[in-house]
């Protein structure tokens, strides 16, 4: 057995410095300035214009919902600890408090609670937003053909409506770049596919996002509720010219969408010159 | 012993001038370039990390350049270029390779390589490693992963383009980007030598635990820090050939195209891009079966080295010990379930994107469980508010923020809309910068006098994390504002669309706050470069703490120990009422007629 | 609501921050960029095509000394002459004589041209008042000169062209004509599909004709410096630098060659009627006759079944368009950007690149493709008719039906769902 070693001499060093009472107390309140800040952040944004952008589409309420839910929980957990954290350091600084240091190693009920709590919240929202998912990814509106097929390419958007026949594959598909129109309240099904790389067909506006992957045809589906044009994003590194990727969503009146069609089907059966391309996307 | 220069290193010089009688310079490369001392082959692991880390960092900054100033001149750098602007694959360059060196040369190898070598035969009260060639080559097999990373800047086509994910085809065509001409290939050639490292060190790790604990030393007696590197190295050596796998079949299909990843008929670039009969999907699924437990590899050990430190500060004992084992263990385990949540919107078929949504959720568990014994330790304790603690602490605090917006990505429907944006860019780096880079900051300042033999000045290191904090924050935090408004990542310039010009404003705020962050650091490195040759001396044991690192010299000589350490008890036991001092090394005999005291566990 | 952005603020401060990190450099802007010189083309005017012919290295002979300061002074008038006449890419100029006005509307819009030129602004504005269009959409492929030489170019296939030569292979035109604005509009709107150059389709009307504009001036001025090039080297003349001079024999020949392809535009007669389904194959029977036949010889480079593979047979073409023909595979190094083959379109793929209506296919077989090995069917100058325009219609109607040939589709063209597997 070895002797045991000198005692070391109590207190601090040079190393730690020495402590101003009000050290601790300055760090304390800028641990407090997360949740404040953190908060105060997500206050403001909304009313600065910087959020979700607003949703037109049937199923976008469910995603925007859980949205709310899951931050309006996090909040909670987000503020109670960050508090406490705040709060520690505040109370137990060791220049200010006077108590010694509870000698403890844990406390087993504790544990029990802070593991079943958030096991059985973490479980309830899995559950909760199956519903949602399933809508947007699962449950296809039933019967449906195809309405466009969109295929992705580097960079660019290329868009095929079946045309009068209402079959793809024929002389008569009409053919469209970027510029993807669609009939308003009416259950849309695209064919999405990719030509080379990896693309993500993104919708912000309607909360549909889906990859398009080379070698498969990947069905999304949606409901445009608002008529106006929207973005139409790639979210998903395709080259360098990922960026300039950009389409747009045109949701119209049937009439409208109609008349389009019409109108797209005649320029491209032009046998003689015609002024189509003037003036028009205005 | 003296401590006169450089740290760790010189004694382990001395160490071995002993043995040695060759030449001086055959000596020096001994001693201090192939050195099979454990402390040296930690500091190179640490050295080189840190200068790829500025190289990592630089070329953020030269993102946030474009990103709030797009396609302007950049100052200085801008001459590189010959249209004074940043060119769009070269902006692709610039993210795919920071996130690329940031992980791969960084975060895996300061943790587990720096880190781990220095601290495990320390902590564990052994004289070296297990394998102490094993060990050396592990860093030797670096340099080939930083030669090829280097030289793809300067290959045709530039740098790797693919993002770090490295997704076919746009990686595996070479026509694909710029980046996929040679520079990809440098690339995969880069992360199979960090593989090779990496599983060097891990099998290392592994051993070195289970076999060379000191007298005494029990499992349950280990530091966090070693619980946190032992698995660690199990998640390395199962997920591991997984990738290497993966790396291997790209190499493939991009140099003979054999097809793992490229489907039937694509044409890339104008280009028939070969014969087909892939699943770009393979790729991804094998790409996220290592890189999510890579995730908990880029954490864990932060997470333990945080405990140590905030068990020490508070002068408290550890609170829950054993959950937060068990809660590592866990992390571990659920991490190679849940990779499918990288691929949500991946084309995977849906219902297992439902599936995988259960299992991260989960995971979500010991996360919070650790948090909470994190703030049961500061409970009762009596706080001091060194550098090494206020990254510590700002690491649980960070922390909490990434572990929260997980669950947002977690929550699939919820996730369609934020996937791919700077939601995902927040998340990663509150976890990865505010958690595990803060974590790393904060055991830097704490471990430094037992590296170096001199303190870190404390002052600078205050004023170090008070700019990298708030900066930071003002950095990421405001991603999540970005996120929610949909703002897309990965893209040279997001304001040709309408939904996110008004970003702009946001953004330029970001790229000054990231800036800021960037200019904090040259206060780390100027306090870390001058305490290295002038810091004040540090004695042993110049935090109090209980581990059996502090009873050994600073810096330890070669072997570490005077003498073989006998361990008592637990590394946390501050505040003992068996002694009279706050602490109660792990190798003080108890006072006589008394029993040894073990903690009661749950 | 927008964050007014702080750029006048941030920028300076943001500049020196990052100069602190780079520990580098004083002077944070460097030189506003300058129209290259078209070296590539004096170059192949010179017979030894050696770059050394314009580089003094001392110690040349006395009579190789004066030629090689001859040929220098010539580049430095050309460029005098080009910077007095165009400005520069920041400052377009136009001199009066080529610029649009009341007693001129065939010119080049000056205010349309500043509107694309310049650099981007910092601040990122996309308000009326914006500049540097064609640096913010074009410049990174076709270069700031209009050379087709940006930085990104070199990685795609085919190369994007080079304005300067004033060569444009998809247009309404016959083949030795410039391409008519509308033209040049809609390859910008549509892109050019199974090249790299993307649909600019959703940017506003102005902007896109502020682009077409810009366009033109580049390529106006690129072949005006051709102009003068051909005089001073091929030729060995010399050039008298007043203005009167320069406008009359160097510039205005080509601004009138793009005033008068508007007026070049190939109209197809009436097509043979394929109202029926009938009418339409027999149509398609016919073009796949001529398509085989020794009159058209399209199988022989687009192959018999049109996949694009005869060439792999027949050897006789040169595989290369006029841009890199010129490039000498021994010397490689000296071009910016290394040869690129030519290949005949695969036309079971649908994929048109100058466009995919009955008309445009007429116009391709009519007129051929300038600058690549795609002969014209039409008459031409000292070239009679190959092909009738009935029948160019129905090679159209043949070319048109071979995607949607069984054999060329692909195997699934219905979309399978997700379906619950139980």
């Amino acid at each position: 057995m070895r002797k045991p070693r000198p005692a070391f001499p109590r207190g601090m060093r040079t190393a730690r410095g020495a402590w101003r009472k009000s050290v601790g107390k300055f760090w304390s309140l800028l641990f407090l300035l997360v949740p404040v800040l953190g908060v105060g952040l997500f206050w403001w944004a909304p009313g600065a214009g910087y959020w979700l952008p607003r949703d037109i589409s049937r199923h976008g309420h469910q995603i925007d919902h859980l949205f709310y839910f899951v931050l309006v929980l996090t909040g909670v957990v987000f503020v109670a600890t960050e508090g406490v954290l705040f709060w520690f350091l505040w109370r137990y600084d060791a220049t200010t408090n006077r108590d010694p240091a509870t000698y403890m190693h844990g406390s087993h009920n504790l544990e029990v609670i802070w593991t079943i709590l958030p096991a059985a919240t973490l479980l309830f929202i899995a559950i909760y937003q199956m519903n949602a998912w399933a809508d947007v990814k699962m449950r296809a509106p039933p019967g449906m053909r195809p309405t466009v097929e969109v295929t992705a390419r580097q960079f660019e958007w290329r868009l095929r409506y079946p045309g009068p026949d209402n079959r793809f594959g024929t002389l008569d598909d009409i053919h469209h770049v970027n510029d993807l129109h669609v009939p308003v309240d009416t259950d849309i099904l695209v064919d999405l596919k990719s030509m080379d790389v990896l693309h993500d067909f993104f919708l912000p506006h309607l909360r549909i996002k889906q990859d398009a992957v080379p070698g498969m045809n990947i069905p999304v589906w949606f409901r445009a509720m608002e008529i106006g044009t929207y973005d139409l994003v790639c979210a998903e590194l395709c080259g360098w010219g990922h960026y300039k990727m950009k389409g747009r969503l045109t949701v119209e009146s049937r009439d409208a969408y109609d008349q389009w069609l019409a109108e797209m089907y005649a320029r491209q059966q032009a046998t003689q010159d015609p002024q189509a391309l003037e003036d028009d996307d205005e | 012993m003296s401590s006169t220069t450089l740290g760790g290193a010189h004694e382990a010089a001395h160490g071995h001038a002993h043995h040695d009688e060759r030449g001086g310079a055959a000596r020096f490369l001994r001693t201090y370039i192939f050195s099979l001392d454990h402390k040296v082959i930690g500091v190179q692991f640490l050295f080189s990390t840190l200068l790829w880390f500025m190289v990592g960092g630089l070329l953020a900054l030269a993102v946030r350049w474009q990103l709030a100033w797009p396609w302007s001149e950049m100052p200085i750098a801008g001459r590189l270029f010959p249209e004074g602007q940043i060119s769009p694959e070269f902006y692709t360059m610039l993210f795919t390779m920071h996130a690329s060196i940031m992980i791969f040369f960084v975060i895996i190898p300061i943790l587990a390589g720096a880190f781990g070598n220095f601290l495990i035969p320390l902590m564990i009260g052994a004289e070296d490693m297990a394998f102490p060639t094993l060990n050396m080559l592990s860093y030797w097999f670096m340099w080939p992963a930083f030669i090829f990373m280097t030289a793809s800047f300067f290959v045709t086509g530039g740098a790797s383009n693919s993002g770090w994910t490295g997704y076919p085809p746009l990686s595996a065509i070479q026509g694909a980007a710029p980046g996929s001409l040679n520079g990809q290939t440098l690339w995969l050639l880069g992360l199979v030598f960090v593989g090779i490292s990496s599983m060097m060190g891990s099998v290392n790790y592994m051993t070195t635990i289970i076999q060379m604990r000191a007298p005494g030393m029990t499992m349950f007696r280990l530091p966090m820090t070693i619980w946190a590197m032992f698995i660690t190295a199990i998640l390395q050596a199962f997920a591991l050939p997984v990738l290497t796998a993966a790396l291997f079949m790209q190499l493939l299909d991009r140099t003979v195209r054999t097809g793992f990843f490229i489907p039937e008929g694509l044409i890339v670039n104008n280009m028939e891009a070969g014969a087909g009969g892939g699943q770009p999907l393979l790729w991804q699924h094998l790409f996220w079966f290592y890189s999510h437990p890579a995730v908990y590899i880029m954490i864990l050990p932060a997470m333990g080295m945080v405990s140590d430190m905030i068990s020490c500060f508070a002068r408290k004992p550890l609170f829950g010990y054993k959950p937060m084992v068990y809660s590592i263990a866990g992390i571990a385990g659920l991490g190679f379930i849940v990779w499918g949540h990288h691929m949500f919107m991946s084309g995977m078929n849906p219902w297992l994107g439902a599936t995988f949504m259960v299992s991260t959720m989960m995971i979500a568990l010991p996360s919070a469980i650790k948090v909470f014994n994190w703030l049961g330790t500061l409970w009762g304790g009596r706080i001091q508010f060194a550098t090494p603690m206020l990254f510590a602490l700002s690491f649980v605090s960070m922390f909490i923020i990434g572990g929260l917006s997980g669950i947002f990505m977690a929550a699939t429907p919820v996730d369609i809309f934020i996937h791919d944006t700077y939601f995902i860019v927040a998340h990663i780096h509150y976890v990865l910068f505010g958690g595990t880079a803060f974590g790393v900051f904060g055991a830097i300042y704490f471990w430094f006098p037992k590296m170096f033999g001199r303190m870190m000045n404390e002052f600078w290191g205050k004023v170090h994390f008070f700019f990298s904090f708030i900066f930071f924050n003002g950095t990421f935090y405001t991603m999540h504002i970005l996120g929610a408004g949909g703002f897309p990542r990965r893209l040279a310039d997001p304001y040709h669309y309408e939904t996110f010009r008004h970003m702009l404003g946001m953004n330029q705020f970001i790229s000054l706050c990231a800036f800021g962050m960037g200019a904090a650091q040259i206060i780390f490195a100027a306090n870390f470069i001058y305490s290295i040759f002038f810091g004040p001396k540090a004695g042993r044991n110049p935090w109090h703490a209980n581990s059996l690192e502090w009873t050994a010299p600073s810096p330890p000589g070669h072997g570490n120990f005077e003498d073989q350490p006998i361990v008592y008890r637990g590394p946390y036991e501050y505040g003992s009422p068996e002694v009279d001092h706050d602490y109660y090394p792990q190798n003080r005999p108890p006072p006589e007629g008394q029993e040894p005291h073990e903690p009661g566990h749950h | 609501m927008q964050t007014v952005a702080p750029a006048a603020v941030g920028r300076p401060f943001a500049g020196s921050l990052l100069a602190l990190v780079l520990l580098a450099g004083c002077n944070a802007r460097s030189e506003p960029p300058q129209f290259r010189l078209n070296m590539q083309d004096y170059l192949e005017m010179i017979p030894s095509h050696d770059p050394a012919e314009f580089r003094i290295t001392g110690g040349e002979e006395p009579d190789v000394l004066e030629e090689k300061q001859r040929k220098i002074k010539g580049l430095e008038m050309i460029s005098t002459v080009l910077f007095a006449a165009f400005g520069t890419p920041d400052d377009p100029y136009l001199l009066t004589e080529v610029q649009k006005g009341d007693d001129n509307e065939n010119g080049l819009d000056l205010v349309a041209i500043e509107r694309a030129a310049g650099p981007v602004r910092p601040g990122h504005d996309r308000s009326s008042r914006q500049r540097g269009l064609y640096r913010l959409h074009c410049a990174h492929c076709h270069g700031i000169s209009g050379d087709g030489a940006g930085p990104t170019a070199v990685f795609l296939n085919p190369y994007p062209r080079d304005y300067r030569q004033g060569k444009f292979k998809f247009k309404s035109t016959e083949a030795s004509e410039k391409p008519t604005t509308a033209d040049l509009k809609r390859i910008i709107m549509e892109g050019i599909p199974g090249t790299a150059m993307p649909s600019f389709a959703l940017l506003p009307n102005d902007e896109i004709d502020a682009l077409v504009e810009y366009v033109k001036y580049l390529s106006i001025r690129g072949e005006t410096e051709l102009n003068l090039a051909i005089e001073l080297f091929a030729q060995e003349g010399e050039i008298e630098p007043d203005r009167a001079t320069i406008i009359e024999y160097y510039l205005s020949p080509v601004v009138d060659l793009w005033v008068q392809a508007e007026d070049a535009v190939v109209q197809p007669p009436e097509r043979p009627a394929t109202d029926t389904p009938q009418q339409l194959a027999a149509s398609i029977e016919e073009g796949r006759k001529l398509f085989l036949s020794k009159d058209a010889q399209c199988a022989q480079c687009h192959g018999p079944t049109g996949l694009g593979d005869g060439w792999l047979t027949d050897k006789t073409t040169v595989p290369y368009d006029d841009w890199n023909k010129q490039k000498s595979p021994d010397d490689i190094d000296r071009w910016l950007l290394p040869r690129q083959e030519l290949r005949p379109r695969n036309l079971r793929l649908g994929i048109y690149r100058g466009g995919r209506r009955p008309v445009d296919l007429y116009r391709r077989i009519h007129a051929g493709i300038l600058g690549a090995q795609m002969p014209g069917a039409g008459p031409a100058p000292g070239k009679p008719a190959t092909l009738t325009p009935e029948q160019i219609w129905h090679l159209v109607d043949y070319v048109r039906s071979l995607p949607y040939a069984d054999e060329s589709q692909p195997k699934h063209t219905e979309i399978t769902l997700h379906k619950p597997r139980n």
